[in-house]
């Protein structure tokens, strides 16, 4: 599979598929067996950690519980602080007008600074999360199903933003998700897994229409009607 | 559609939680009907109190919570009158619930079977292998293969959607008519989601079952329901028939909820409404503008 520059990729399938190993492959955080990834044109396949790490700041990954990513005994300016630090030094000054920066950019105030991450929501802890990916200044982003589980208000505020995003900072997504219902409005390409399988990929907006496969249909099918007129499940 | 006889009804509902020193009213004087054989959706956003209606009408509210004014009619007996023992009694012979993470009702340390008959045993006077029969045969009107095998099994060995089947079964064991579903399929995957909505689909055809359906889930709603209530901040804004709620929404938050099901269809940019966002907007301009800078200084150095 490739990513292109500035695309949004998305890779579905059920759970237990593969979606997550193939984007910690896709990262260096699992070994290949056989097979190359190359990033940006650089063969990274078997590298070690040590040898990953200046590229590591150009690929970043935004959690679906981002809360269990953060030392709670860390407020969230160091959170968001520490990659800012990874790429050389900065004033005290410097760094808290960066995070500002940063916290803004994903739509928080300069009040949360202060505050631990048990005090926030769920729904600011998950900007805590971008804004902390965000700050390593990375090219790819790894959604790995970011906002399943929240109702729809949320998560439509959310996609729209990483969308805003990516159009800022010319970002590239590959999104990993079981959900397939945003996949048209959401995805240029889409990558369907089943069994630790690419099957096919297909434009997002054209999924129904163009899937090959009788699995990509069978999930297609299982993606509930967004109107009561056109039910699928029933009889 | 919605001709059933009417099982639940909820009139007037208020719940108060103790928060500190104060108290905070999560809903407010709610009334809703569930009638036989029908799935009636209450939906609304994570906060509005659907998860606490349903709790209270089920008898399974915090400490911190009480029911403060209303009634919940099941057949003729009003539930939030009862006493502990006698509410057990209804919720195991007339109604069940079933929950968004089916793993954490199950109890790890035994087995499916033991549990299922521990339940069938306690609630209809029967011995253990009779009640062995029985989940039998619940087991397989949930579409579970193999149920034999299956009641051998932990919690744990399950899949999700296997657990949510077993739990759908024993909720159903003792013959209950009425069946809430605090967010059934949330936890899933989609095709197990669409199987799932199936068996509840064909529970309200052919068991004449009322499904009380508490879901943020607009697509499932499209998919299953036939009466829908809004709720919003502890109230219900609006109520319908759900070809009228989808297609004629009258009450601004319903088309808000609705509106959510896409993406694009509002402008994308952020809104120059008010001062505030405009300037929020400009400074995250500039700062963009500072990384491109700073990123070609990099590239060219």
């Amino acid at each position: 599979m490739q990513i292109k520059q500035g695309m949004t990729l998305g890779l579905v399938g059920e759970s237990g598929c593969g979606k997550t190993t193939l984007s910690k492959l896709l990262l260096g955080l699992e070994p290949a067996t056989s097979g190359r990834v190359t990033f940006d044109g650089i063969d990274i396949t078997g590298w070690s950690a040590g040898r990953m790490r200046p590229l590591r700041s150009r690929m970043q990954l935004v959690f679906q519980n981002s809360v269990a990513t953060f030392d709670p005994l860390f407020t969230i300016e160091r959170i968001v602080a520490e990659p800012l630090d990874n790429n050389g030094r900065l004033s005290v000054r410097e760094r808290r007008r960066a995070v500002i920066e940063w916290l803004s950019l994903v739509d928080l105030d300069g009040q949360v600074l202060n505050r631990y991450p048990h005090e926030l929501s769920g729904g600011q802890q998950q900007r805590v999360g971008i804004a902390r990916a965000l700050a390593s200044r990375p090219e790819l982003l790894v959604c790995d199903e970011p906002f399943s589980s929240q109702d729809f208000m949320h998560r439509k505020t959310m996609l729209q933003l990483l969308l805003r995003l990516k159009r800022q900072l010319n970002l590239t997504y590959l999104f990993i998700t079981h959900d397939l219902s945003l996949v048209p409005e959401l995805c240029d390409e889409v990558s369907v897994m089943h069994r630790g399988k690419v099957l096919e990929t297909v434009k997002g907006d054209r999924i129904a229409a163009d899937c090959n496969h009788p699995y990509t249909r069978e999930l297609w099918n299982a993606v509930p009607a967004l109107n009561p007129r056109d039910r699928k499940i029933r009889f | 559609m919605h001709s059933g006889n009417t099982l639940l009804s909820v009139r007037q509902l208020s719940i108060e939680f103790d928060r500190g020193d104060r108290t905070f009213e999560a809903v407010r004087g709610i009334s809703l009907d569930v009638k036989a054989g029908s799935i009636v959706a209450l939906i609304g956003e994570s906060g509005s109190g659907k998860s606490v209606t349903a709790q209270a009408v089920f008898g399974l509210l915090e400490r911190s919570g009480r029911v403060t004014a209303g009634e919940a009619w099941l057949g003729d007996v009003d539930l939030l009158t009862r006493k502990p023992g006698e509410l057990r009694r209804i919720r195991g012979r007339d109604m069940a619930m079933i929950f968004q993470n089916p793993a954490s009702c199950l109890n790890p340390a035994f087995t499916i079977g033991h549990q299922m008959i521990e339940t069938i045993v306690h609630h209809r006077r029967v011995s253990r292998r009779e009640a062995r029969d029985i989940a039998l045969v619940q087991l397989e009107q949930v579409g579970l293969a193999e149920p034999e095998r299956l009641l051998r099994r932990y919690s744990f060995q399950i899949s999700g959607g296997m657990c949510q089947r077993v739990m759908i079964a024993l909720a159903l064991v003792s013959g209950a008519r009425l069946l809430i579903a605090d967010e059934p399929t949330t936890a899933l995957d989609v095709t197990i989601q669409a199987q799932i909505l199936d068996e509840l689909d064909r529970l309200r055809r052919e068991r004449g079952i009322g499904i009380l359906l508490i879901t943020h889930d607009l697509g499932v709603v499209a998919e299953l329901a036939d009466f829908v209530y809004v709720m919003k901040e502890g109230e219900i804004v609006e109520s319908g028939d759900v070809y009228d709620i989808f297609e004629q929404p009258k009450h601004p938050y319903t088309r808000e909820l609705l509106d959510s099901r896409f993406l694009y269809e509002r402008s994308m940019e952020e809104s120059p409404s008010s001062d505030r966002r405009g300037n929020h907007a400009a400074r995250n301009r500039r700062f963009i503008q500072d990384l491109r800078t700073s990123k070609e200084v990099v590239n060219q150095s």
